[in-house]
């Protein structure tokens, strides 16, 4: 049995452990630096802060395991913040400059700007398994004309005051938590039941892995493939929503970058990114390992550029680690 | 004994690999002017032979001579250099690149500068192109011509070379009737400069056509070299098949009379890739579909599945009209298929086996909108039991099972769901001989309880063993369906090759 064990989990197992470790040591370094580090505030601070990320590395989660990649997310993060602004201002066009005017009860406005958020991540999906573009290159696509939307229908400024839902999403608590992280983590655990207890999870799962025997299993891989781009863009949606509610704003140029930091948050935390592999509690370790050395790096005093530098061979050893710790890794390069 | 006429002499040429005999002391000569085929059945050692004299595999044992100085060809750029031309089924062409850039690739003519000179390199290739009579301009883009133009370019590379021996293996697979004539008469024109060439083909027609002479490889042995002048078909199909007696084959099993047939494949065509395929198989039977690569076999199967678009035909269950449009609307259907490669095309290999067993029957192991963990589990554990699926482990992954346990898990997949249509592609291929037993029994007892089973194979004692009809596949076309008692190996081969009258 201990044989079996072995050959069954062995390499991967050990790989998991050696995250969590790097965890460990991160959390006593962070305690060295800052002796405030593990007080309860401090935690519940962090907590908000990788929040954001984290329901975007939810989505791109989804989409890795099905084999594909959205380099989508963060544009249309923006265009949510950015949306619900002019959603709000309405009233601008009427002539109202200052005041709220609402197009629709908030609720209402944050499920058509969820919905249009899906279907960005619908139209990722559609371009790529239709028209069949590289998952890389569609995303691209998107990501860079997302982003004109949102500059384009906002005009390049911020749109002040947002409604008090809104900054609730973004800056309310509950008890002692921020809303925003207990909705991350809620929604952490709803999508690792949706992946490992469902149908729609395990034949996700498998599409990712092989979609030409998934197909020939009866199994429709496309559809999963874009069930999985539309979930990201609804998560990348959600996760805008909430930080225009944290600024207090609409802004265009909000979460530049963030579509590299949600992929290194899967990657890191050990989702394949060979597909068909990894879970969104791994994608939470991975949310939590960046945002720790990302804290350690700012309470040593380096500059967000440096960061960047760093968070990058970070990310690269995570995937080296991962193509060792996974025999597929090697298989798919020979 | 240097006879200046002989190009090229391989003597007592062997080749191994692990478990098999590829070549075994195998002689084979090619004279200037002549054109010599290769034939053989499916894994007769044809390939491993030209894969050797073009260098692409290094030969155990044995010589090779070219214009009577022995030779060891350690690389297919060495063989070139030696006169050697191998022009593959499969062309390896740049298809981004022109025609002339194909032709002179790595020795493109250089200007006083060292940077190409097009004007020199395109003068060049149509020079080579006119010689072999053809009007393909040296300045198109490869991805732009059909296959038989890019073969034409492949042969002006092969002379530009200066090659002496010119190798075509199975050039007739991807040609139409018209530009087969047209290579033949390029052919007739090589042989009238001295060349030599080699054809290898799997029509009897075009060997008695083209050939002087025709070597026949069987299980990697010589069975012999006759001048075609001197044999007929039925000598050939005899070289070819051997002198076994097919008695060993006879049916134990009654001949099916009486159910009407359950499946009609009624006219399925595909454009290019099937014509017109009707066939129809009744409960409790298995129908056998023999054919040699690239007949059609697969593609059969993959159409019925609704894995390939087809452009017309239908198919009946019951008398009723089935739309498999897609695989999944033909498991709904109660059809699916165990593919030819297990591990690209029918396995989660780093998915647990209860994981690839369960999956298409996920539905019914739910409470609620959840997976029912212990339902799954019991589902699999029971497949494993009773097709005795041998792993240490039911979570185990499959990546670490032997290869006839890998099948077992796909046909397990199926079993449980208790479909009506099962359709093997090579089930047995790579699965070692105890437990290709197995499977086989697998597929018998499918039938013994009114399943219906379809059966491709390209082992001929397989088919012969366990089918009931023999539909044999020749170029996209079933050529013939034969009943198991009036089937002999002759047969099969013969119109596995288009050759009808025996």
């Amino acid at each position: 049995m201990k044989n079996l064990n072995k050959s069954l989990f062995g390499s991967r197992q050990a790989s998991n452990i050696l995250r969590y470790g790097v965890l460990i040591i991160l959390v006593i370094i962070a305690s060295i630096l800052a002796p405030g580090f593990l007080s309860m505030q401090n935690i519940l601070n962090l907590l908000r802060t990788f929040s954001f990320l984290g329901l975007i590395s939810i989505g791109m989660t989804f989409v890795i395991i099905a084999g594909g990649i959205d380099l989508s997310v963060a544009s249309n993060f923006a265009l949510s913040g950015v949306l619900l602004g002019l959603f709000e201002h309405w009233g601008i066009y009427l002539g109202h400059v200052d005041k709220l005017s609402l197009l629709a009860p908030t609720p209402i406005l944050f499920i058509i700007i969820l919905l249009i958020g899906a279907f960005i991540g619908f139209i990722n999906g559609l371009i790529i398994t239709k028209l069949r573009i590289a998952d890389f290159a569609a995303t691209l696509g998107t990501m860079v004309a997302v982003r004109g939307l949102a500059f384009t229908i906002s005009g390049g400024r911020t749109i002040f005051g947002l409604d008090s839902i809104a900054i609730f999403m973004g800056q309310g608590m509950i008890g002692p938590i921020p809303f925003v992280a207990i909705l991350f983590i809620f929604l952490i655990i709803i999508c690792e039941v949706v992946l490992k207890d469902t149908i729609f999870g395990k034949r996700l799962f498998v599409c990712g892995e092989n979609p030409i025997a998934a197909k020939l299993s009866g199994i429709d891989a496309e559809h999963y493939k874009i069930a999985a781009y539309t979930i990201s863009g609804l998560f990348a949606s959600l996760a805008g929503l909430c930080m225009a509610g944290r600024l207090s704003v609409g802004e265009p140029r909000v979460a530049e970058g963030w579509e590299l930091d949600a992929i290194a948050a899967v990657v890191i935390g050990g989702t394949s990114l060979a597909g068909g592999d990894g879970s969104v509690v791994k994608t939470l370790l991975g949310v939590v390992i960046i945002a720790m050395i990302r804290n350690i790096l700012s309470l040593i005093g380096i500059l967000p550029e440096p960061q960047d530098m760093i968070m990058g061979l970070v990310l690269l050893a995570a995937v080296i680690l991962g193509s060792l710790g996974n025999e597929r890794g090697a298989l798919k390069r020979a | 004994m240097s006879n200046p006429a002989l190009l090229l002499e391989v003597r007592g040429l062997s080749k191994s690999y692990p478990g098999v005999r590829a070549l075994d002391n195998v002689d084979f000569d090619v004279m200037r002017g002549e054109v010599h085929c290769l034939a053989g059945e499916n894994g007769a050692g044809k390939s491993t032979l030209i894969e050797i004299i073009g260098g692409s595999y290094q030969k155990d044992s044995g010589t090779i001579c070219i214009s009577g100085k022995e030779v060891t060809l350690k690389s297919p750029q060495h063989a070139q250099q030696c006169g050697i031309a191998v022009l593959h089924q499969e062309l390896p062409v740049l298809k981004h690149l022109s025609v002339a850039e194909n032709i002179f690739l790595g020795r493109q003519p250089r200007n006083k500068l060292g940077f190409v000179d097009y004007r020199e390199m395109n003068r060049q290739a149509e020079k080579w192109l006119e010689m072999i009579d053809s009007k393909i301009d040296p300045r198109a883009l490869m991805n732009g011509l059909s296959i038989s133009k890019q073969q034409l370019v492949s042969i002006a590379k092969a002379i530009s070379l200066q090659a002496e021996i010119i190798i075509f293996d199975e050039p007739s697979a991807v040609l139409t009737d018209q530009e087969l004539e047209r290579l033949f008469q390029i052919i007739s024109l090589f042989r009238s400069e001295g060349k030599g060439i080699v054809y290898i083909s799997h029509r009897l027609e075009e060997i008695f056509e083209i050939a002087d002479r025709v070597t026949v490889l069987r299980n990697g042995k010589l069975v012999g070299t006759e001048l075609t002048s001197t044999l007929t078909h039925e000598g050939l199909v005899k070289m070819i098949v051997g002198h076994q007696v097919s008695e060993e084959y006879i049916s134990n099993k009654e001949p099916l009379h009486g159910p009407q047939p359950s499946l009609v494949i009624s006219k399925l065509s595909r454009n290019g890739v099937l014509t017109d395929i009707n066939f129809e198989v009744s409960r409790g039977e298995i129908f056998g579909i023999y054919g040699l690569v690239g007949s059609g076999r697969t593609e059969v199967a993959r159409a019925i599945i609704g894995a390939d678009p087809i452009d017309s035909g239908n198919i009946f269950f019951d008398s009723k009209k089935i739309e498999n449009h897609t695989p999944w609307q033909a498991v709904r259907n109660g059809f699916c298929l165990i593919p030819e490669d297990r591990k690209s095309q029918g396995l989660f290999l780093e998915k647990p086996i209860i994981d690839n067993i369960a999956l298409p029957a996920l539905p019914q192991l739910t409470s609620g909108v959840l997976i029912d963990n212990k339902k799954m589990i019991d589902y699999s554990t029971e497949l494993i039991r009773k097709l005795k699926i041998t792993a240490s482990h039911p979570r185990q992954y499959v990546k670490f099972l032997s290869g006839g346990n890998q099948q077992k898990v796909i046909l397990a997949k199926w079993l449980g769901l208790k479909l009506k249509v099962y359709i093997f592609d090579e089930p047995t291929r790579g699965v070692d001989i105890g437990a290709k037993e197995e499977i086989r029994n697998l597929i018998r007892s499918i039938a013994q309880v009114d399943g219906i089973v379809i059966l491709i194979s390209s082992e001929i004692s397989e088919i012969m063993t366990m089918a009931d009809k023999i539909g044999v596949m020749h170029e996209g076309k079933m050529t013939a369906i034969i009943e198991r008692a009036q089937a002999t190996r002759e047969k099969l081969i013969s119109y596995s090759m288009g050759y009808k009258n025996l």
